[in-house]
């Protein structure tokens, strides 16, 4: 009898012993984060996230660099990044506004911080993974959240600096916002350690898909990136610098002449150092072709004011940047007025190319009181498109004024059109240059009741900036809204 | 019989490891007749009552058994069913020989059980308990009722139920409101001392399967419940942990009882029958009031304007309400149909009930079969039930006993179809269809055929199945299925060892295997769509099943120091397991009814499937300390851990107090007469409550739509929750129990404090900077439940011949939100895709505003106030604040306007909050809430001789309630019938209605005001029963000793001024956390006339 009762004592123990192993449990169809970063492929995974999070802000991105400006306009009402860029083109911005949600640059931040804390610790788990290897990826992950942040100063000013990832709750939701000019030194910061680590090219995968050369970082779009950051934030030498050493890497060559049209198609050209990647074969296709070539519907045309830019014999105007007054850089396959296949709807979103890198070393020149160095890069740019060189002036003014419409004409609809204008103007805290940019401005802003309404706003430095959403304010108590949509 | 053979082969068993030695012999006979009694039961027990050796009496009246060696203080024990069990010591004789008493000829056995305090799982009597509780003996025979639900509504304070009409659904139960916004607001079911996982895991697809089909875990039938015991305060339910946070229900099953094997049986038939319905138009005033809106929508755009066009188009070219003989469909668009008829009918139910019981010296059993076959009023409604439970208790010996407990249920509901689509119930459906339009087609001779009439028809004035839910009702209710066929499986297995006098341990077992089968089908008769929609012959398939094992083990310290001094300690570990699997597949384009399987070449629309599993554990301890039997002090401390929650916050620690004091017995009151009993009680603990679901803190990573070129891209789509909490409820109680006139009236009075901290809340918006917009839960916001209750009972009058007595409870429940981050949630209380209520308001007819708000309660809403009708165009003009008129730039008056649109006289008339000139989303003001401020019952028991006539009463005060069907119903907006009410709709100035002109397609004249918010207090007459029982003289002629006849009336009467069908409203499921009470329509309480018979032998 006493050992029947101590069996079925032993049994209940048993059941409980049992059914009480362990409380953590975790789904059996999901890939649990306490699971992940054991492997190299789940780093470079999530570092494909964050170039993933790059390309779908394309369109938010598009209209932060173009919707203010002179660059293009806008036709008919198309989608809400259309409604909304409308709004800031009339000057009409409430913190409402769909383009002041900041959300798509800081899943991108949120990815680069997850691989710059987590990478490190998988080279232990992973033998594949050497310590070299993970920091290329280090690098990379610096220049997406360089990048992004660099989007966000120059459309916010005061952002909140995240470095930390939200993988688990462990860090506040809430975070201030930071000073632009210090995130961004932060950033040039980072970008100046990674750099040694990074990648020239990656050629331990396929060199035929040029995803591998242009649509990561390499060492000459991290380089690029610090070079534009530095001319932002007045760090002209710094820039000259930069810019020289990518122009001397000897693996990015300007395209010279009737070529210059292979830099739109097939793209990822020898004069591209970074380019956010389609493919159509791999399902990653875009609407460029709806934003930009879509007869009556189009969403984004050049102005006006940009097809005036060009003249005759410059390579670049029209069966280039435009056709028919809509934009052939995003729709044709050639200058002889074929549109691209529905095949190859998968155009590539140009960030950098080498003809940049000239201007800004140009602008910094212009700056750093080096007129004729200045005047010899924008002709390097003007001479390969066909157009004749200009000499050098001492006037700053006159200088900038040449070298604005310079990149107008180079890159019209490349969403670098207001970065340009506000980057000139905001120099010495708004007081040099900001008049002769108003003017630069209204030269296309549709009427004359919308110019008098762009003068009266942009005379207030902080008008420049957008607005912090409403939403964003509501939910994170800790922000401020800038000073010139307080009322609002 | 049964009893014996499992007694022989239980001591078969133990005689397996006995060794014989002496052998006793003797006859067994009755004491008065001397006869033999053949299959007596004779055994040798040692001190402890164990029993070591048995035996039977044989056909010679004769026994022969061995009796160990090495035993002392041996007794031998004859016992027989239907006798009297005796006892002989042993002292060596060779020969016994034992006369039997019959157990008819004494009741002593019986008063023995009377007399068994009733204690609970650690030995402390009612007498001495510190904490809130409520105890309901139930007594099926006397008011039998099909649910549980039913039989407890309006039967306890502040145990707030409100059930549905259709057969087999769940009903919402609260205990002492609502302490939560996201976790679960239910009770814990305890039966048998073992917890009912009554949850939906969260995930579940509740699209598909809905919340009913957990309900059936709890289909026990209300005939084998002994009593139900509610716990309401947190002394009382802190051993139950975090998921009795919410209160218990403690359910004890019957079991069998020493004595004479008894059988009983009962049966019962009842007929359901509809009250009268809300009235809507015939098809002429239908017609005609269809021309009226159209009419009034030409005159506002303009007769000649091009807006117009479409209005008139529809007045004058739509072929279902213009009298035209030419059209193909004229037969069945001219006739007059009453859909609400054709979709409920008078229903029939039968349930019936047998059980056995009995039980001897060593084992008692109980044995119950029960069929239920209930029918709803709306027609394709069912429920059949059948169970079979067998509780058995043995006892070994003194030391060592064990119980099972067994219950078996299958039940088969039929529901009305619905789905994600369908978002109107086929009785709303049947409110609004036309009702010149025929469910069938009509022949040649104007007679209906029995061809279901849904024809595909283009510009159809009421839409498509697709667009707005245009269904043929009646061939829903006829054709389309919605069936779930459920059977639970619950075993329980209780070991009790007695260590020492004083110590006692209690180890126990619950298995709950459930398993659902949902089989629903929509086929084309219904919705008369095109073959190649994806909502031609839809069928769904699914299946779920729930695993749960529990398991308890428990020490029990009681010591007696002396007279004055009593110590209990217990300590007991807890666990529990759940595995919760489904599977959901929706197809369509299905060739037949028949055949739903997804794999037989139909078109699949969705497939999904989940498993997922929690763990709970829990160690307790409590301490109780009793003086002078006056002055009792408990305390307890709980940790539980929770597998949802992430290591750093998974344990939890819950401490409780109490103390009481019985007063009543200090000397200087215990001489008066007129006091009984005086009790005060003081209590004080907190509970936890846990986030639903499997793995809400665990964060996920998912590949993205698409790669990046080459590259893989994966990302972390969810935060994992590391700082995930447990929301804490801190509830304190004070209770006063009186008892007078030798406790023939007592009363129960507590006041409680409920405060929750670390609100969970779900689905919180975050900061974007954060690369997410929300995340899935996080802790923060304060609540509270403040309240009394009040109950009683009266045992008036009793003689022979008269019995009369009362029993009443009252309570009242005040909910407060005391913090919630700002702007944290707000809503309009329309319905979205996801199932759950829209997160923003949006200015629109029909939409109430609905926030959490600071200050005001929970399931608060706010809207316009609605002032009736414009009269004429000088009423329409706008005024400001100080009653001016507004005047434009031109100086001409300024008209109101309803949103966008300008006011017409006979329009609604709202108020104008700010003095704008506009009615809009500033206008709003608060309306009401959802909460009762009083809810109570009370009933009464008259017995004269033999015929008992028994009452209770139910009601609830002060809830508002939005009468979304009344809404639909009077809104003259479109194409749907409307009530008749709208008969008395605004036509010319001097019209003195609230019901504003009828306006097709345009205006805000329903906007959410408060014309549609209804005071919904009600006091509902719930049960009416007369019983007769025949003369116990007569019946035992017949060999019965228990036969009564009854006749029970339920819902008799209703005394409410709500307009609606019922006022008996539950929160709408879909309204998440703003627990809203909207009247969708759903199946009101019928009239119910039921006749049974009791039968026991």
């Amino acid at each position: 009898m006493n050992k029947i009762v101590k069996y079925i004592l032993v049994t209940i123990l048993m059941g409980t012993a049992l059914s009480s192993c362990s409380l953590t449990l975790l789904p059996e169809d999901e890939q649990t984060s306490q699971k992940y970063w054991n492997t190299k492929e789940e780093v470079e995974a999530v570092l494909g996230s964050g170039y993933y999070y790059l390309r779908s802000s394309v369109e938010q991105t598009f209209m932060w660099g173009e919707a203010r400006g002179n660059g293009i306009s806008f036709l008919s009402s198309g989608d809400t990044y259309t409604a909304a860029g409308l709004k800031l083109r009339q000057m009409d911005i409430l913190p409402s506004n769909t383009l002041t949600d900041w959300g798509g640059m800081y899943k991108v931040i949120n990815m680069a911080n997850s691989v710059i804390k987590y990478a490190p610790s998988v080279v232990e788990k992973d033998a594949s993974f050497n310590e070299s290897v993970m920091k290329s990826y280090l690098s990379e992950a610096y220049f997406q959240r360089a990048l992004a942040y660099f989007y966000l100063v120059r459309t916010f000013k005061k952002v909140p600096y995240v470095t930390e990832p939200y993988v688990t709750d462990k860090n506040p939701y809430k975070i201030p916002q930071s000073d632009g000019d210090s995130i961004l030194n932060a950033c040039l910061n980072d970008l100046k350690g990674s750099l040694e680590s990074a990648k020239e090219y990656f050629p331990e995968t396929d060199v035929s898909n040029s995803i591998n050369s242009k649509g990561r970082a390499t060492r000459w779009a991290i380089t690029s990136l610090m070079a534009d950051i530095n001319l932002w934030l007045g760090n002209y030498n710094n820039a000259i610098n930069e810019c020289d050493s990518v122009i001397n890497s000897g693996r990015i060559g300007l395209i010279s002449g009737s070529s210059w049209f292979t830099n739109f198609f097939p793209g990822n050209s020898n004069e591209s150092i970074f380019e956010l990647q389609y493919n159509y074969d791999l399902g990653q296709t875009n609407s460029f072709m709806t934003w930009f070539y879509n007869g009556a519907s189009t969403y984004y045309e050049p102005s006006s004011y940009s097809i005036s830019l060009y003249s005759d014999e410059d390579i670049r105007g029209e069966n280039a940047t435009y056709y028919n007054g809509l934009f052939w850089k995003y729709a044709g396959r050639d200058q002889a007025g074929t549109t691209r296949l529905s095949t190859e709807y998968d155009q590539n979103f140009i960030v950098y190319r080498l003809a940049e890198i000239y201007l800004i070393k140009a602008e910094a020149e212009i700056m750093a009181d080096q007129p004729d160095n200045a005047a010899n890069d924008i002709n390097t740019i003007r001479n390969r498109a066909g157009l004749s060189s200009i000499s050098s002036s001492s006037s700053k003014s006159t200088m900038l004024n040449v070298l604005l419409t310079e990149r107008q004409r180079e890159f019209c609809g490349e969403a670098k059109n207001w970065f340009d204008l506000l980057r000139i103007a905001h120099r010495d805290n708004f007081t040099t240059y900001k008049s002769m940019i108003i003017e630069q401005i209204v030269l296309w802003s549709g009427s004359a009741n919308n110019e008098a309404l762009i003068r009266s706003k942009l005379n207030n430095g902080n008008a420049w900036y957008l607005p912090i959403n409403a939403t964003e304010l509501e939910r994170n108590t800790l922000l401020k809204q800038n000073e010139a949509y307080e009322n609002l | 019989m049964r009893k014996k053979i499992i007694i022989l082969v239980l001591q078969a068993m133990i005689c397996s490891i006995a060794v014989a030695q002496t052998v006793l012999t003797g006859t067994v006979k009755d004491k008065t007749t001397l006869e033999p009694l053949i299959g007596a039961n004779i055994f040798v027990m040692n001190e402890n009552n164990r029993s070591l050796q048995g035996a039977a009496v044989d056909i010679n009246g004769e026994y022969h058994i061995a009796i160990p060696n090495n035993q002392n203080k041996l007794t031998i024990v004859f016992s027989f069913v239907g006798y009297k069990t005796l006892k002989v010591k042993y002292t060596g004789q060779p020969t016994i020989n034992a006369l039997m008493e019959d157990e008819s000829n004494s009741i002593q056995g019986v008063e023995v059980v009377a007399k068994h305090l009733d204690k609970d799982q650690f030995g402390i009597s009612r007498r001495e308990m510190v904490s809130a509780t409520q105890k309901v003996n139930l007594d099926v025979a006397t008011a039998p009722v099909t649910s549980l639900a039913d039989a407890l509504q309006g039967a306890m304070a502040n145990v707030d139920i409100l059930t549905q009409a259709d057969p087999g659904t769940k009903s919402q139960i609260r205990i002492r409101g609502i302490n939560t916004l996201n976790g679960s607001a239910d009770p814990l079911f305890v039966v048998d001392g073992v917890p009912l996982p009554v949850t939906v895991p969260s995930d579940v697809n509740l699209a598909t399967a809905n919340t009913d089909d957990y309900s059936q875990i709890l289909n026990i039938s209300p005939n084998d419940i002994e009593s139900i015991e509610v716990l309401k305060d947190a002394a009382a339910t802190a051993i139950w942990g975090s998921k009795g946070a919410n209160g218990v229900l403690l359910i004890k099953t019957k079991t069998g009882h020493k004595g004479k094997i008894q059988f009983s049986f009962s049966t019962k038939y009842e007929i359901r029958k509809e009250g009268n319905s809300i009235p809507v138009l015939n098809s002429s005033q239908y017609v005609s009031l269809l021309q009226d809106e159209l009419w009034n929508s030409i005159n506002d755009l303009g007769y000649n304007t091009s807006p117009a066009n479409t209005y008139i188009d529809l007045l004058s070219n739509n072929q279902q309400i213009n009298f035209d003989p030419t059209y193909k469909y004229f037969n069945e668009f001219n006739v007059d149909t009453d859909w609400q008829k054709e979709v409920t009918k008078t229903a029939h139910s039968s349930d019936n009930n047998f059980s056995l019981s009995g039980g001897g010296e060593k084992a008692d059993y109980l044995l119950s079969l029960g069929y239920l076959n209930e029918t709803g009023t709306a027609i394709g409604t069912k429920y059949n039930r059948f169970n079979l439970m067998y509780n058995m208790d043995y006892r070994f010996s003194n030391k060592l006993d064990v119980s099972a407990r067994f219950n078996f249920t299958s039940g088969s509901r039929d529901a009305s179809y619905t789905d994600g689509q369908l978002d109107t119930s086929p009785r709303g459906q049947a409110f609004i269809k036309m009702p010149n339009m025929s469910p069938y087609y009509i022949d040649s001779n104007g007679k209906r055929t029995n061809q279901y009439f849904t024809p595909y028809i283009e510009n159809d004035l009421q839409g498509t199945y697709a667009s707005t839910s245009n269904y043929n009702p009646v061939a829903l209710v006829h054709e389309a299925t919605n069936n779930t066929k459920s059977t639970n499986g619950r075993m329980i297995f209780v070991l009790h060892y007695k260590f020492l006098k004083n110590f006692d341990y209690y180890g126990t077992v619950g298995l709950n295997i459930t398993a659902n089968r949902m089989k629903k089908y929509l086929p084309n008769s219904v919705t008369g769509v095109e073959w190649t929609s994806k909502y031609f012959n839809l069928s769904t398939d699914a299946t779920s099943d729930v695993f749960y094992l529990t398991t308890e083990n428990r020490f029990l310290y009681n010591k007696q120091f002396n007279a004055n001094n009593k110590l209990i300690i217990a300590g007991r570990f807890t666990t529990e397991d759940e595995i919760n699997s489904s599977y959901t597949s929706t197809t369509s384009g299905n060739s037949s009814g028949s055949i739903t399987d997804p794999t037989s070449g139909n078109t699949i629309n969705s497939l999904s499937n989940g498993r997922s599993e929690t763990r709970n554990m829990s160690g307790n301890m409590q301490f109780h300390y009793d003086f002078f039997n006056r002055y009792m002090f408990d305390a307890g401390y709980n940790v539980e851990a929770n597998s949802s929650m992430a290591a750093k916050g998974r344990w939890g620690g819950f401490p409780t107090v109490g103390v009481a004091w019985i007063f009543g017995d200090e000397k200087a009151l215990s001489k008066q007469k007129i006091m009984s009993n005086g009790k005060i009680r003081l209590s004080w603990g907190e509970t936890g409550n846990a986030p639903s679901g499997a793995y809400p803190y665990i964060g996920v990573f998912k590949p993205q739509t698409t790669n990046y070129g080459d590259m893989k891209a994966v990302y972390p789509s969810s935060i994992e929750l590391d700082n995930l909490k447990w929301e804490i409820t801190s509830k304190t109680n004070i209770g006063l129990d009186m008892g007078f006139m030798k406790d023939r009236l007592l009363l129960s009075l507590d006041l409680y404090k409920n405060r929750t901290r670390n609100l969970l809340q779900k689905n919180v918006s975050i900061p974007s900077s954060t690369g997410y917009s929300s995340v899935a839960w996080y802790n923060s916001g304060k609540m509270e439940n403040t309240g009394w209750e009040l109950s009683g009972s009266y045992d008036a009058f009793r003689n022979k011949n008269w019995t009369v007595s009362l029993n009443f409870n009252i309570s009242q429940n005040k909910n407060k939100v005391i913090d919630i981050p700002s702007n944290l949630y707000s809503g309009d209380g329309s319905d979205t895709s996801d199932g759950n209520t829209s997160a923003s308001y949006t200015f629109g007819n029909g939409n109430y505003a609905c926030k959490v708000v600071p200050g005001d309660p929970l399931g608060s809403f706010y809207g316009y106030k609605c002032l009736g009708v414009y009269q004429n165009v000088q009423e329409t003009y706008a005024k400001d604040n100080g009653g001016n008129l507004i005047h434009d730039v031109d100086g001409s008056p300024v008209v109101m306007q309803n949103g966008t649109q300008k006011v017409y006289p006979g329009d609604a008339k709202y108020k104008d909050q700010n003095g704008d000139g506009v009615i809009d989303k500033y206008d709003i003001v608060y309306l009401g809430n959802s909460n009762p401020t009083v809810t109570g019952g009370f009933g009464f028991v008259v017995r004269y001789k033999q015929v008992s006539l028994i009452a209770n009463f139910f009601g609830r005060g002060g809830q508002k309630v939005i009468n979304s069907a009344r809404m639909n119903l009077e809104n003259m907006y479109g194409a749907n019938n409307q009530s008749r009410a709208t008969l008395t709709r605004w036509r010319r100035e001097g019209d003195n209605t609230m019901i504003p002109r009828a306006l097709y397609g345009r205006g805000y004249n329903y906007l959410g005001s408060d014309r549609f918010v209804e005071d919904a207090s009600f006091l509902k007459l719930k049960t009416l029963t007369v019983k007769w029982a025949l003369p116990m003289k007569l019946i035992n002629r017949w060999g019965l000793n228990r036969m009564d006849f009854y006749c029970t009336a339920y819902n008799l009467y209703t005394w409410t001024k709500y307009k609606g069908q019922d006022p008996e409203i539950s929160l709408s499921t879909t309204s998440g956390i703003f627990q809203l009470a909207k009247d969708g329509a759903t199946t009101p309480k019928p009239l119910q006339i039921a006749f049974g018979l009791n039968l026991g032998f």
